[in-house]
């Protein structure tokens, strides 16, 4: 039954007739959302530019090959975690945002993450990536107050970034 | 019972490629009698308004255990649980 035919014919009452959809789906809210791996993910790029940063003092990565291999890995790491960070809250802001959660300055922050990691991929500045982690706070925050949960900045325990992360208060 | 032994639906989402694509239809057996492994069913979701197309894997005392060809982009039984037999809306006999 499955030719062109029938799927024509069956198209043109669903025209007029207008079928019920199924899905075949493959996203499905499972309700299981959370920041944390954005959070980790931007904590590494900001984590890969601080060793790059030292790597690169008084080093020619030119004359020394296992500097250079380090510098490879560094940066494919960044490269990494800088696209996960976009994976993660693109699907938050995709699958778990709603109309009634998502305002106009949540559109702008997600958009600014999008912009943020490009340019963390794309030099090795740790103010790059000190901002890259700055607007995921900021979107971790607006995660758990749609979620009614209070949040707490504290450094992240043994991160040697030593930076600000935000954590539910469960 | 339905009305109408008959229905067909339009197939959206990519959980049952190969077999069922985004724009296909399915024709169903609303007063289908049995349904066994293997067979692909219309059910409702257990939780949302929505209606799900997927293959039945296995039948244990009445509830079925369902999921998708497409088993790496497929959310199914494996995570929503077994499909009770009255959320079942009919079995899939035809696709165009």
């Amino acid at each position: 039954m499955k030719t062109g035919i029938a799927k024509r014919i069956i198209g043109a009452l669903d025209r007029v007739l207008h079928f019920e959809v199924v899905h075949a789906h493959c996203d499905i809210p499972c309700g299981i959302y959370d920041p944390h791996q954005a959070q980790v993910a931007a904590h590494t790029v900001l984590r890969m530019d601080m060793l790059i940063a030292d790597l690169m003092k008084g080093v020619s990565p030119a004359a020394d090959s296992n500097s250079r291999n380090k510098l490879v890995r560094y940066v494919a790491v960044k490269e990494q975690h800088a696209e996960l960070v976009k994976h993660e809250v693109r699907v938050i802001w995709g699958d778990y945002a709603k109309p009634e959660t998502a305002d106009a300055k949540t559109h702008e922050l997600v958009w600014s993450i999008m912009k943020a990691a490009s340019k963390a991929k794309q030099d090795t500045d740790v103010e790059s990536a000190m901002d890259l982690l700055a607007k995921v706070e900021q979107f971790a925050e607006w995660f758990w107050k749609t979620k009614n949960v209070q949040v707490v900045r504290a450094k992240a325990p043994g991160f040697p970034t030593e930076a600000e992360m935000v954590f539910p208060k469960v | 019972m339905a009305p109408f032994p008959i229905s067909i639906f339009m197939v959206r989402d990519h959980s049952m490629e190969p077999a069922l694509k985004p724009g296909d239809y399915v024709v169903a057996n609303r007063w289908f009698r049995r349904i066994s492994a293997g067979d692909i069913i219309v059910f409702k979701h257990q939780e949302k308004e929505m209606l799900l197309v997927k293959r039945v894997g296995s039948i244990d005392r009445g509830r079925v255990f369902a999921l998708g060809d497409n088993k790496e982009a497929s959310q199914d039984s494996r995570s929503f649980g077994e499909i009770k037999r009255e959320n079942i809306i009919g079995k899939v006999i035809g696709v165009a």
